[in-house]
Formats: structure tokens, sequence, C-alpha cells
């Protein structure tokens, strides 16, 4: 068992070494369910509304504060779990169009950080999501119950449309349309070191974007996020995760990544809504050395509808 | 030379076998031996539990209390020491989970008696079955097992518990396949040695999304909004109103 435990640990790292995740949007609550938890399928429709500041969409910093408010759907059936989620991001203030001068070649402004730079996060705006997860059941010791841990299949997509004005009339003069899409995976590991339970997930996800200044840009995100247990105080949970991992096309192969979240959650018994502040300093490294965007959230969940 | 090889495993597995097979017996009844000296002669009453099986507790026979010997007669079902193991409630104590062996005719069983344990009594309103389920991890002689029992009129209480080697749940609290239900150990009345505690649905709620976030490990730790809505929504189904324990 120790000896399996050293390996996966190995495994993770070295995969966290070489590669990068895609990171859920930091008001995507914990949907978690084991399924031991219902007999029968279980749909739960949900709001979240709230504020971000310094928000960062999938490693790329917006570099100013959003407010956000998301619709889940998710429907539990044994051991499978649906998820159809559509978000709403806006930005504290829009910023005004690109403008392009009539030379040649054109000259776009502002100018899109070049190949090997961390990019721009896309303009905010809805994005749809889909996630397909299975719990599997995990046995750790002949006297304890079995542990349930989720895979998860996810695929989001967000329609971009950059409208391209000219630099001395403003008029419109150019409009590209595209995607900002992804497509990732999520696995929850565990073992044990030294009789303690370590726990984690493993994701990958590939990104691309269509439809802006830059050039079509991908990148792919490989990335380890430990999540010890959590603790009580009082009716306050908390819990804090380190997310370690690299995303390609940052001018560099190796770990560029390291993101300590910490969340403290309260749940209302009156309203039965849920409280959630999380502090999340990003860490991340391009060809111009680390940098750190504390990005803060304070949002609000509740079920809107549970059958 | 090959052939001589394989005549010379044959033989050492033969022997192996039978001396595995002339090691067991089966029989109804059960020697059992407790120790260290001074502190297993204060043992005054012993209950035995074959297989996981707390439903049926067997009472067992003084042989000779001042050598800390007892005897166990099953009065009926009939037992291989190869297939079975034992554990004991000592009234203020309970052992591990042993296996018997097979020695002269005999089976014959060794228990240490360490630890203290308490009395927890549930009490449910209204009144309803619970089940609960007793995890007892394996050390040194010892072997790991999962004792399972139900409460219901008359009898609310789990005897001898001791927190220190086993991990209490109440099972199906949620759903009929609820095994993780609610770890009782976690119970912070239970962490500070309280007397007793009334679990109302919400504290009850609370009790369990505690759990899912990290104080057991039957589950990755979580702070799930969907998995407090189900929770809430399962015990307003099953009606309970307070779940009550006492701890003596």
């Amino acid at each position: 068992m120790r000896r399996r435990g050293l390996l996966l640990a190995a495994f993770a790292l070295l995969l966290a070494a070489t590669a990068s995740a895609q990171q859920r949007p930091i008001f995507d609550v914990d949907d978690f369910v084991d399924p031991r938890q219902h007999d029968g399928p279980v749909f739960i429709s949900r709001l979240i509304a709230g504020v971000a500041r310094n928000f960062v969409d999938d490693y790329r910093p917006l570099g100013k504060d959003a407010g956000f408010i998301e619709l889940t759907n998710s429907f539990y059936r044994e051991n499978l779990q649906f998820d159809y989620k559509h978000s709403e991001v806006r930005g504290e203030n829009r910023a005004p169009d690109p403008v392009r001068c009539g030379c040649n070649p054109p000259l776009y402004f502002p100018t899109p950080p070049p190949p090997g730079a961390t990019p721009a996060a896309p303009q905010p705006g809805s994005r749809d999501t889909l996630q397909v997860g299975f719990y599997r059941m995990e046995l750790v010791g002949p006297a304890d119950p079995p542990i349930a841990l989720r895979t998860r299949f996810t695929f989001s997509r967000q329609k971009l449309t950059t409208h391209i004005r000219s630099f001395t009339t403003g008029e419109l003069v150019e409009q590209r349309s595209g995607h900002d899409q992804s497509i990732g995976v999520d696995a929850d590991t565990h073992f044990v070191f030294r009789g303690h339970d370590i726990w984690g997930s493993l994701v990958y996800a590939r990104s691309s974007t269509s439809g802006t200044l830059a050039e079509r840009r991908t990148q792919q995100e490989f990335a380890y996020v430990a999540r010890p247990p959590g603790i009580s105080l009082w009716r306050l949970l908390a819990r804090a995760t380190l997310t370690v991992g690299g995303v390609t096309n940052r001018g560099g192969t190796a770990l560029n990544i390291v993101n300590p979240a910490l969340e403290a959650f309260w749940h209302s018994h009156a309203t039965r809504a849920n409280v959630h502040l999380v502090w999340s300093p990003l860490s991340m490294r391009d060809g111009e050395g680390w940098r750190t965007h504390h990005q803060i959230a304070l949002f609000v969940d509740r079920a809107l509808y549970i059958r | 030379m090959r052939r001589s090889r394989a005549i010379v495993l044959w033989a050492s597995l033969s022997s192996l076998a039978a001396t595995a097979f002339a090691q067991s017996g089966t029989t109804t009844v059960l020697d059992i031996s407790l120790s260290p000296s001074p502190l297993c002669k204060n043992v005054s009453e012993v209950f035995a539990v074959m297989l996981d099986n707390e439903e049926k507790t067997m009472s067992v026979d003084k042989t000779d209390p001042e050598h800390c010997h007892w005897t166990l007669d099953t009065r009926g079902p009939r037992f291989n020491t190869n297939l079975v193991h034992f554990s004991l409630r000592l009234g203020r104590a309970r052992t591990r989970c042993a296996v018997p062996h097979w020695d002269s005719g005999k089976a014959r069983i060794e228990f240490s008696v360490l630890g203290s344990a308490q009395q927890i009594t549930f009490t449910a309103d209204p009144s309803m079955q619970l089940r609960y389920a007793r995890e007892v991890r394996a050390e040194e002689d010892y072997v790991p097992c999962t004792e399972t029992g139900k409460l219901s009129e008359p009898l609310w209480n789990v005897r001898d518990v001791d927190f220190s080697m086993e991990n209490l749940r109440l099972r199906d609290l949620e759903s009929k396949k609820d095994v993780c239900g609610l770890l009782v150990n976690s119970l912070p009345a239970i962490e500070k040695k309280k007397a007793s505690i009334a679990l109302d649905p919400k504290t009850l709620g609370d009790a369990l999304s505690q759990q899912r976030a990290g104080k057991d490990h039957c589950q990755m730790p979580n702070l799930s909004s969907p998995a407090i809505d189900i929770t809430e929504t399962n015990l307003i189904k099953r009606g309970l109103k307070t779940l009550s324990v006492t701890v003596k």
C-alpha cells in the first residue's frame, strides 16, 4: 500500500513538473456527491452570484474585478453525474474596442501579448459548460468502508466577438468571431503516506482561443491539486488547496503554476444558502518571470430546485 | 534433478497443507484466556461477538477467573477455527478481533484487556430502527473487523465502545447504501467527552458536513453545496426530529 502510495506521489509530481489545470472558475462550487448518499436519481438546479477581485480566467488574468452569476443544473444517478452550467461574467468596466491604424501592414492597439507571454483573458461574457463525471469506489482497508472518488470530463465554450475600430474615425472596420473553449478531465486521487491520507486531483485540459486580436492560441494545462482535509470552526468550514502544475506556451515547459487557495464556507439553515469566501493567490511564470495575482471572491449559492 | 526437486516441492506443500488442516477444528466451545494478569482478574462479565454479528452477542462462562480463563459455549452453532473471528465485551473495556487456533483438540483464543470503553445510548425521536457498524483495525495478532448491529426497541445501547481503537458509525442514515453514515467518533460531544448531546436535523446536517469536509476518510474531503441539500432533503424525508447520543 505504501509503495503504491509512493509511486502515485512520484507520478503526480512528475506530471506536475513536466506539464500543467483546467482551472475551475473561482465561483464554481464544489458539487461532489457521494453516490451512497442518495437512493434514487437527484436533480438540483442552483444559482450562484458574487464578485471577484482580480478575476483570473483559466490562468489568464483579466486585470480587473468582475461580477458573476451562474446557473448550474446537476443530475446525479447512481455513480454518474451530469452537469450543465451557464455563467455570465462582467468586468468592472468594459474595455474599449481595439483600434487599427490605416497603415500597411495594419497595426492593432492594444498590442496582443507575444507568444510565450501570459495571454490576456478573453472579454468576460457568457460561457456554457457540460460535464460528465463518474464515481468509483476504492478499497482502503478491510475494516474501512470504500472511499468515493470522482473522475470528470468537462467541455466549456464561450463565444467571442471582437470589434475593431478605425484609429482615426472610430468606425467599425473589422469584426472577428471565434470561441474560447476548453476540454479537460480531472480525476480524484487518494493514497496513504506514513499512515496519512493524501487526497488530490490530477487535472488536464486543453484550451484554445480564436476570434481575438492575437493569433489562434492554445494552451495545455496539467496540474496536481492537493486537497487536505478541511477544518471546522463552530459552523464555519474551511479548507486549503494547493495546485502545482504547468501551462504550455508560456515561454517554458517546467512547472509554472503555484496556486494555494483558502476557502471559508458557511451554510445558513434559515435561507438554505451557502456563503463562500475564497482567497486564491496565483503565482505564474512566463518569459518575464514569476508574478502573483491575488484573486479574492465572495459569493453565495442556493439550490433553486431539488428533486 | 528437476524431477527430484518437483517431488521435494510437492512433499513440502503437502506437509504444509496437512499442518494447516491439522491446526483447524470444528466445535461449539471456545477456551478464552485474558491477559495481562492482575488486570484480567477484575473482569466480572464477558460477552462474545462471533463473525461481526453484534445482534447476537453470547454470554461467556467463568471457568477459572483467578487465572483469567473463560469458556464460550455457542450452544448450537458450530464454528471452524480457521473461518471465524471473535471479539469480547468486558464491561468497561472491549477487545480487538482475533482468530482462534486449534490446540490439543480445543479451540483456544487469547485477548489482552487494555483501554477503557464507554456505553453509548442512542435515542431517536420518533422511534426508529438504527443500524450501526464498529470498524476495528488490525494490530499485531489481531485481525480487522467491521461488526454490525441494529438498535431498536427496547435496546438502544452500543456496548463497550472504545473510541481509541474503533470507529462507530450510524449507517443507512441518508440512504439504504449509506455505509459512511454518521461517524459518531467525530461528534464534538464525543471528542469533548460530554455526557449527552441532542442532534436535530440542523445539527445532524452540520455534523455530516463537517464529516465530509475532512473528519472522515470515506470520501474526498469536500465543501459540497449539493451534498448539504441532499442531506437536508433526506433527513426531512426520514422524519427524524432528534437523535440523542448519551455517553456513559
